[in-house]
């Protein structure tokens, strides 16, 4: 399953980062659950996020996509200092979060799902706007084929699909609208392999679009196989920024561990 | 149901492409096509409401050709009636189920509105009166909207504290005693009919109308299914979620001032007695009708063929001189039923 990283010489990084952040520190009631976090991630670069349960990576994620604020520090996008107050926010500086639950109305059919809080209208008149399902419909068909995503029409419910379709229309429904950075929280933790392996060539596709991925996993085959870099996260700190294909797995569990510092 | 619907069409023309051979000969046709999504519904809600929807349709054929009273326009005109003011407050009780909820205190919103419109009436005429009573419907049901959005107060606690409020605070007023008697015009009002369509029944039709197109069309509508479906989900995405639940209960509330009001105009007094039954009529209703009370899913076609269904049995038995103490055991033999099957099919697919 594990492919040459060919692509990653190629790559050029660009100067300017798409996203960084400098001394992010976050306490809960006192307890400092992030502290001092230096990132960057620059577009079409996949970023992987390992460490232990509680060493701080999901209040990190919380912070990026603006659901927490952060206690310290700073959030650069395009070098530009900005603080995130709400999800809305950091989706209007293009980030977008696919959750783990995947957070879909299953009732709801895809086109809905896809275009819930963004939605197309024929009059525009507050709650009572006219919604376009024509045209959402056919910009759903658009959007799943670019990302490469099978479902069987746009109007099933996505309560009728497998878990790799309801993956594919979460990670499409971040996908769309022009986002930059797209963060996936355990995207593969509930898939088999099949489905797996379909979702790592989705996420290879935004990569290739230039979309930057920040990924949160625990699966250190799947991380080695996507990711340009690695930071690792240990007691609400970043213990180290690894390039992917001058490290490996024994380096990057000692990092988890503690075993290496 | 409609987005529901659209699927099942979809679906069927997914089966057409495919090139299934009982689906090929159904090429181009949209009616079969139809009959097919109608046959195989989505999800065990739809199945009981295909069901009930069948059952009703059956009734009042049989009804129609064994029973020529049944069958005599006064008597349909006169279930349209029957099936109008629960029916109304049943549109609401939709609009909310919809959401993931549903409100207890309709019923005593309906005789507060009533016993307002009645009141205000006396003074400064029929016209402000019938507005005060709609703003109260309102103004009730943003309150409850508001404990259960902002508080977080789940709907059954909520609407079960301001019914028993809004039924003290009534009572008190009023002594629990009539309005009456009321100027004239309440009751030009209340009989006034279009080809034997009285006022109220037409005021019913008008919110079906006007709720299908508020749930089929509109991003409210919308926004109601998604946040029954998945609050959380809803409000990631950008979805203003506790405008949105205060503003359904507020829409129930207006039905239910809608329909205290009516009943004014009909019985001619501001009664505080009324309406003690609506709350469960229009649950009842809206679950008969094959809506999950899990909410995010059923449309308006739900509130109306199950208010149908209670209002034709209710009306057969009558003609058959049934006695009407029973006809309590068949609503709650058929909101069991309706749940059961949706919770056993539910279970089974899980």
């Amino acid at each position: 399953m594990l492919q040459a990283p060919s692509h990653k010489s190629a790559k050029v990084v660009r100067l300017t980062p798409l996203l960084s952040t400098s001394g992010i520190s976050k306490n809960y009631d006192g307890v400092h659950a992030l502290q001092d976090a230096n990132f960057h991630i620059a577009p079409g670069e996949i970023v992987a996020i390992m460490g232990d349960n509680g060493a701080g990576k999901s209040t990190f994620v919380k912070i990026l996509s603006g659901a927490h604020p952060a206690s310290a520090g700073s959030v650069e996008v395009d070098g530009l200092v900005t603080s995130f107050k709400s999800p809305n926010d950091a989706r209007r500086a293009g980030i977008e979060t696919v959750y783990q639950d995947l957070s879909l109305a299953e009732d709801l059919d895809v086109l809905s799902n896809l275009f819930l809080g963004r939605e197309e209208f024929h009059v525009r008149f507050g709650g009572l706007s006219i919604l376009n399902r024509r045209k959402m419909a056919a910009r759903a068909a658009d959007l799943l084929g670019e990302i490469g995503v099978n479902v069987p029409g746009v109007h099933d419910l996505v309560s009728g699909l497998s878990g790799g379709q309801r993956q594919g229309v979460a990670i499409a429904r971040a996908a769309g609208w022009g986002s930059r950075l797209i963060i996936m929280d355990e995207p593969t933790a509930a898939l088999g392999l099949q489905e797996t392996a379909h979702v790592h060539d989705i996420i290879r596709g935004l990569r290739d679009r230039g979309v930057a991925v920040l990924l949160v996993s625990h699966n250190m085959k799947q991380v080695l196989e996507l990711s340009d870099r690695v930071y690792v996260f240990r007691r609400g700190r970043i213990v180290c920024n690894l390039t992917t294909n001058k490290t490996g797995a024994d380096e990057i569990i000692g990092f988890i561990t503690g075993a290496r510092d | 149901m409609n987005v529901v619907a659209n699927g099942a069409l979809a679906r069927a023309r997914g089966a057409n492409r495919r090139g299934s051979t009982s689906a090929v000969a159904l090429e181009g046709a949209d009616i079969p096509v139809a009959i097919l999504g109608f046959l195989k519904p989505k999800t065990p809600a739809m199945a009981v409401q295909r069901a009930m929807l069948l059952l009703l349709v059956v009734a009042v054929i049989g009804l129609a050709i064994a029973n020529p009273v049944f069958r005599s326009p006064a008597n349909l005109l006169n279930i349209i009636q029957q099936a109008s003011m629960v029916g109304v407050i049943a549109c609401g009780m939709q609009l909310m189920i919809i959401s993931g909820g549903f409100d207890l205190s309709v019923g005593a919103t309906a005789a507060a509105a009533g016993c307002l419109a009645a009141y205000v009436s006396l003074q400064m005429g029929v016209p402000v009166g019938i507005v005060a009573g709609l703003v109260l419907g309102v103004a009730i049901g943003s309150v409850n909207g508001s404990i259960i959005s902002k508080i977080g107060v789940n709907p059954f606690v909520a609407t079960f504290g301001t019914q028993a409020v809004i039924t003290g605070v009534m009572f008190a007023m009023t002594n629990a005693r009539p309005i009456a008697p009321l100027p004239e015009a309440w009751r030009e009002l209340g009989f006034y009919n279009i080809g034997g369509l009285t006022t109220s029944s037409m005021v019913f039709l008008a919110t079906i109308f006007a709720m299908y197109l508020l749930l089929r069309f509109t991003l409210f509508g919308q926004h109601i299914y998604a946040v029954g479906s998945n609050k959380i989900a809803s409000r990631r995405s950008g979805v203003r979620v506790d405008p949105v639940i205060i503003a359904v209960y507020a829409v129930g509330g207006l039905t239910a001032a809608i329909a205290g009001i009516l009943l004014t105009s009909i019985a001619g007094i501001g009664s505080p007695q009324a309406g003690t039954t609506w709350a469960l009529l229009s649950i009842a209703a809206v679950v008969i009708g094959g809506t999950p009370l899990s909410g995010g899913a059923g449309g308006i076609s739900s509130a109306v063929i199950g208010i149908f269904a209670l209002t034709v049995l209710n009306n057969a038995m009558t003609l058959y001189s049934i006695s009407a103490f029973w006809q309590p055991a068949f609503m709650g033999a058929a909101v069991l039923i309706a749940v059961g099957y949706e919770a056993s099919r539910r279970r089974r697919k899980a």
